[in-house]
């Protein structure tokens, strides 16, 4: 789980020009099962569309994190499955952030069975979690933070 | 004496079976057995990402509603995409969680999880309107291009049926059920026949149900012998914890296909299949859970694979049914 961990690091380290830089960025992890749930995925939905594009492309990393048979398999179709109804979900919403697929659930324990949205500060150190929905008070200051 | 021995237990024997009746044919004797004829959609493309609902027309033209890409999209026969249409919104064609599909011969009528009312489209896939009912609607059937039958989400002292017509004015009510039912046991899953009767299956209760088109009950069959919905606490709320019927549709032969849920043997995959009397005529596994099961006027019989990314057509062919040999013949011809 540590390999997997330090691997995912690496990840959003080189996905995430900002990460690498040192600015403020977040983490937006979400449970595969919100994504065909309608009234689960509307928070998350609605947090994206506040978000600019361009905060949404340099400072949002999405995690997705699996749920259901065959966690943690690379090739597993259900994983495949996931990343399609992803793919076409960020393509009818104009969701312009990268995502990977957290496929050893490293992030789970983090959402429980939501959505999250997980702020850095510049030195790579968490500052605060979010459980969504957010407040509109939660989502000044998630957009106070990636803005600065 | 020895002839006695072997004469007297034969007489009874024959005389049992006379009195109790030879064997039936059971349901173990029939047998309904698909092949596949089209798969659309793969993980590879982008033909479907989670379709829901199905309708398909004389021409054998395949109608979808995808929820994930917000649209609907129109296939022909061979599983091509010729056309799609929506996007996310509540605008005119617009979807924010499309759900059911009805086809009757030039109007498709879509639903929304999110938005009241049923959208009206050509074949085309041209918005034509939006019929205005101030309730979210759960299922729908087309009756003809201008009626309509609804179940909408709505508390009633005794669950129904809206028959509406293409304004939204209710032309008739078939009510089923009891009054006063538990939240959510009144969620039916319904199909016309062409008869003008309806046939519905709960969908939290083990309950299936055929009603005259003026709703009087003609029966009432339970298939798992589970007497009373369990309950779970969501909430402040108590609602059904088992899905037991997931989806039903009429065949060109009368019989009705029923999808089980929770309580099948394999959930989500085990059809059971009745005469237009409710006697269970055989059961038979998809190969994958599929939350819908459609018909179209071929008797193809269209299910869901790969979690939605995929929609299977198969041939139904019978085998062991009264006056049929492996065929797939239709008696009546309908949408």
């Amino acid at each position: 789980m540590c390999v997997a961990a330090f691997s995912l690091l690496l990840l959003i380290l080189g996905v995430l020009p900002s990460a690498a830089c040192g600015d403020t960025f977040c983490l937006l992890v979400m449970d595969s099962e919100s994504l065909v749930c309608s009234p689960c995925l509307d928070p998350l939905l609605r947090l994206c569309r506040a978000l600019p594009v361009l905060v949404q492309e340099e400072r949002v990393l999405g995690v997705l994190v699996p749920r259901g048979p065959a966690q943690g398999s690379e090739d597993s179709p259900h994983i495949r499955i996931i990343e399609k109804k992803l793919s076409g979900l960020m393509q009818a919403n104009d969701l312009r952030f990268p995502v990977l697929v957290d496929r050893f659930r490293v992030f789970g324990d983090l959402t429980g069975r939501g959505s999250a949205a997980v702020l850095f500060d510049r030195d790579r150190r968490l500052m605060k979690k979010y459980i969504l929905p957010l407040s509109s008070r939660q989502l000044e200051e998630l957009l106070d933070a990636l803005l600065q | 004496m020895a002839l006695r021995r072997v004469i007297i237990p034969t007489v009874l024997a024959v005389l049992g079976l006379a009195i109790l009746g030879f064997p039936r044919r059971g349901p173990g004797a029939r047998r309904v057995v698909l092949e596949e004829v089209l798969s659309i959609g793969s993980l590879d493309d982008d033909l479907l990402y989670q379709w829901v609902g199905i309708g398909v027309d004389a021409e054998g033209f395949i109608y979808v509603t995808d929820a994930m890409d917000y649209t609907l999209k129109k296939f022909d026969g061979r599983g091509r995409l010729l056309k799609k249409t929506g996007g996310k919104g509540q605008g005119p064609g617009e979807f924010m969680a499309p759900r059911a599909l009805a086809c009757s011969a030039n109007r498709l009528f879509v639903t929304d999880q999110n938005i009241p009312g049923v959208q009206v489209f050509d074949k085309e896939l041209r918005f034509l309107k939006r019929i205005p009912l101030n309730l979210l609607v759960t299922e729908i059937a087309a009756l003809s291009d201008d009626r309509l039958a609804c179940k909408t989400f709505e508390l009633q002292p005794r669950p129904q049926i809206l028959i509406v017509d293409g304004d939204g004015r209710t032309v008739s009510t078939i009510s089923y059920g009891e009054r006063d039912m538990p939240i959510m046991t009144d969620l039916v899953d319904f199909v016309p026949a062409p008869d003008g009767s309806f046939y519905i299956a709960y969908s939290h209760l083990d309950r299936v149900e055929k009603l005259s088109g003026e709703g009087r009950l003609l029966w009432t069959k339970s298939l798992f012998g589970v007497k009373k919905a369990r309950m779970e606490k969501v909430s402040t709320f108590e609602v059904p914890a088992d899905i037991a019927f997931k989806d039903v549709a009429l065949d060109a032969r009368g019989n009705l296909f029923v999808l089980g849920g929770s309580y099948s043997k394999n959930r989500g995959r085990d059809v059971y299949v009745m005469n237009e009397d409710g006697e269970l005529l055989a059961t038979f596994p998809l190969s994958e859970s599929s939350h819908c099961l459609y018909i179209d006027g071929r008797n193809c019989l269209y299910v869901r694979a790969n979690e939605g990314v995929t929609l299977k057509k198969y041939r139904i062919i019978y085998e062991g049914f009264a006056g049929t040999s492996r065929e797939n013949s239709p008696r009546f011809e309908r949408l």
